[in-house]
């Protein structure tokens, strides 16, 4: 009962946000507290314990059916539902400022029950439905902006799309292993389908078009979220599946296809973040970076790679949140435009905002960005010295990127002088940004920065979620 | 009078070779109109031999309700087509007639590519058809569902218009919904993923109709 609950609640919230959207203020409180509230309450109220809600009792740890299908509720399960939360809760409220009229507020609460649902959900064909419902209900805050081109949520939506058979058949293929242990064919075809749609859902090269895209054409927070929440929930289904299926890690060619896709990943996102191509792309590529680094880490499951992995996931939110919000407050400035020459000086806590969170993002110290990879990269020192400091130097591919998009930003626009023209006016000078804009970023890049320098908490709960994941010793 | 299930039956005999002639012509519909109404009526079609080649894996009752689904989605399309339609018809002159064959409606621009296009689709899925064959289910539904595969691929990766697109990932959808139906005739299954369908379908309606606001106003 407990389980569905926490997936009722955020989705009930969506319909009552939506109907209330004219009060935005309103509307948001009621995302941000449900969010928050649920958020919380798994992290620090014992789920094995009853609770009385509405004069009934509710054992939030307990597991229920829904329509004959089972909802599994477990102590992995409860830290990456609790991440949800939090990052829709933070997410909102970047977006209650920066763009009150925008429908993540609605579409987000929704897609946080059904995130839970693909999290919660057994057998895990359901989880592979819910996830398509969610990809595709997630590109209406995505492509809510009329102005922007909607090139990235349709390859996003592609993309999803034909990630769906191989989750769904690959289930049936390992229920048919599980009967004929002897036919290998089985495992083989399924740990097959599971890495090509896991590749296709993760953008991982060569099937990264997609990523890179939404981070230009979407909405800058709805891009954030989505490589956030709907990425860090794709990881732990992964997780998931490596902990329902022990045989797929140990089936032949499975590391060293992680391996070798993760080193591709990092080195295509380092070397085309380095390019100047806006602040959206350079986010793309960033991730892009994360995601080979985690499938590195990931290549030989034991509690530390993903404990390691489980850090950066958390982490992740953090810079792409902040550095989201930095482009939403530039973009409300230069009319439509990507980032005109000199537009940071007039509004420089959105620029703080974007620096800070790209260099989190990026895995710059002293943020939590840096702390999370500062392992991903002891463990492949350790393993691969040389190759590891090739993909250090490429992963450090966005921070040039980076610095040539702060260069633009912080220079002011040069007199242009035309054939036969005359030189033009400087722009005039915008409204200082809105106080609670700033504060909002303030604390936001004050997180960043306090998390990378006193991680352990952080930390701590990253290797319990791993020790919870029964992958390997 | 007879009943919805002995219509299904007595038609059923239409659910094998003869399903698959009318999924190619369905897809030459979707790929060589020009015209959305035109589309749509090709994805009824389409939708129509895909619930009759469902009768051949799971039960006809849910076959019924699948087809239903589909129809459903096509009333979506059909309803954002008239909307566009309107909202140019209020903002555009009306167009001259091109001069074309009165017996033809009006074909795409590039019709001799997608006729190559619709070509390689049905060879690629009867070879993969020949040498992959899918577990489960009958050769000429396997074949069936290799050619919406196929098919929906190339329509979806052929065009960057989110009505287009969004039509190729439902007839691949469709294509992978005939070969699971086989793997998990639940009907649990079935309905999630007729709604993961009718939300692709919303998404790309939503997108279609605001990218047109868009162009109004450029």
């Amino acid at each position: 009962m407990g389980a569905l609950v926490i997936l009722l609640i955020p989705l009930l919230a969506a319909v009552l946000v939506y109907a209330l959207r004219r009060w935005q203020n309103v509307a948001a409180l009621i995302a941000i507290s449900v969010s928050l509230g649920l958020g919380l309450i798994l992290i620090l109220v014992p789920v094995d314990q009853p609770l009385e809600l509405f004069g009934r009792e509710v054992l939030l740890g307990s597991g229920t059916a829904l329509m004959g299908r089972e909802l599994v509720f477990e102590a992995a399960d409860r830290a990456a539902l609790a991440f949800l939360m939090l990052t829709g809760a933070g997410f909102f409220l970047l977006s209650w400022r920066l763009e009150p009229q925008s429908l993540l507020l609605p579409v987000g609460s929704a897609l946080l029950g059904l995130l839970g649902g693909v999290l919660l959900i057994r057998p895990l064909i359901y989880a592979g439905l819910l996830l398509q419902i969610a990809a595709a209900l997630s590109l209406f805050p995505l492509h809510a902006d009329p102005k922007t081109p909607i090139r990235g949520g349709l390859r996003y939506l592609t993309f999803f799309t034909l990630a769906l058979p191989g989750v769904m058949v690959s289930h049936w293929l390992l229920d048919m292993y599980a009967i004929n242990p002897d036919q290998t064919e089985y495992l083989a075809a399924a740990a097959a389908l599971i890495g090509f749609s896991f590749a296709l859902l993760l953008g991982v090269t060569p099937f990264h078009l997609w990523v890179p895209a939404v981070g230009r054409d979407g909405t800058p927070l709805a891009s954030a979220f989505l490589f956030s929440a709907v990425g860090g929930t794709v990881w732990f289904l992964l997780l998931d599946y490596l902990q329902v299926y022990p045989g797929l890690s140990e089936s032949p060619g499975w590391s060293a296809t992680f391996t070798a896709l993760g080193a591709i990943t990092v080195l295509v996102g380092g070397l085309l973040g380095m390019t100047r191509r806006g602040a959206g792309t350079l986010m793309g590529y960033a991730i892009m970076v994360d995601t080979g680094l985690l499938l590195l880490t990931m290549s030989h499951p034991s509690r530390t790679s993903i404990g390691i992995g489980v850090m950066m996931i958390f982490a992740r939110p953090w810079g792409a949140a902040v550095m989201a919000g930095g482009m939403t407050g530039l973009r409300a400035r230069s009319n439509g435009a990507q980032a005109p020459d000199g537009l940071g000086l007039q509004a420089p806590w959105s620029t703080i905002a974007l620096g800070v969170g790209a260099l989190s993002l990026i895995g710059f110290p002293p943020t939590i960005g840096f702390v999370a990879r500062w392992g991903a990269w002891r463990l492949l020192f350790e393993a691969e010295p040389a190759i590891a400091l090739v993909l250090l130097l490429a992963s450090m591919g966005p921070l040039v990127g980076l610095l040539r998009l702060l260069h633009q930003l912080l220079t002011p626009p040069g007199k242009t002088i035309g054939l036969g023209k005359q030189e033009k006016d400087p722009p005039p000078p915008l409204p200082p940004e809105p106080q609670v804009v700033t504060l909002l970023f303030l604390l936001f890049a004050l997180g960043i920065l306090a998390l990378g320098l006193f991680p352990q908490g952080l930390a701590a709960l990253a290797a319990r979620v791993a020790s919870s994941f029964a992958i390997l010793p | 009078m007879e009943t919805l299930l002995e219509i299904i039956d007595r038609i059923s005999f239409l659910a094998s070779m003869p399903a698959i002639g009318g999924l190619l012509i369905a897809l030459g519909i979707l790929l060589l109109a020009k015209r959305w109404p035109l589309q749509v009526t090709g994805v009824a079609i389409l939708y129509f031999f895909v619930g009759l080649l469902h009768t051949r894996v799971i039960r006809p009752e849910v076959a019924l309700i699948k087809a239903l689904i589909g129809w459903l989605i096509c009333l979506t399309l059909y309803i954002t087509g008239r909307h566009l339609d309107e909202r140019r018809g209020d903002n555009e002159a009306a167009p001259e007639p091109a001069p074309t064959r009165r017996w033809l409606p009006p074909l795409a621009d590039d019709t001799p590519l997608r006729l190559i296009v619709l070509l390689v689709a049905f060879v690629v899925a009867y070879a993969i058809s020949t040498y992959l064959p899918l577990p489960q289910v009958a050769a000429h539904v396997g074949m069936a569902c290799y050619l919406l595969a196929v098919a929906g691929l190339l329509l979806a990766g052929m065009s960057e218009d989110a009505i287009q697109v969004g039509m190729g990932l439902l007839v691949f959808l469709a294509g992978f919904d005939l070969f699971f139906g086989a793997l998990e005739p639940s009907l649990a299954v079935a309905g999630l993923l007729g709604a993961a369908g009718f939300f692709i379908t919303l998404a790309v309606t939503f997108m279609a109709v605001t990218h047109a606001v868009s162009g109004e106003e450029g």
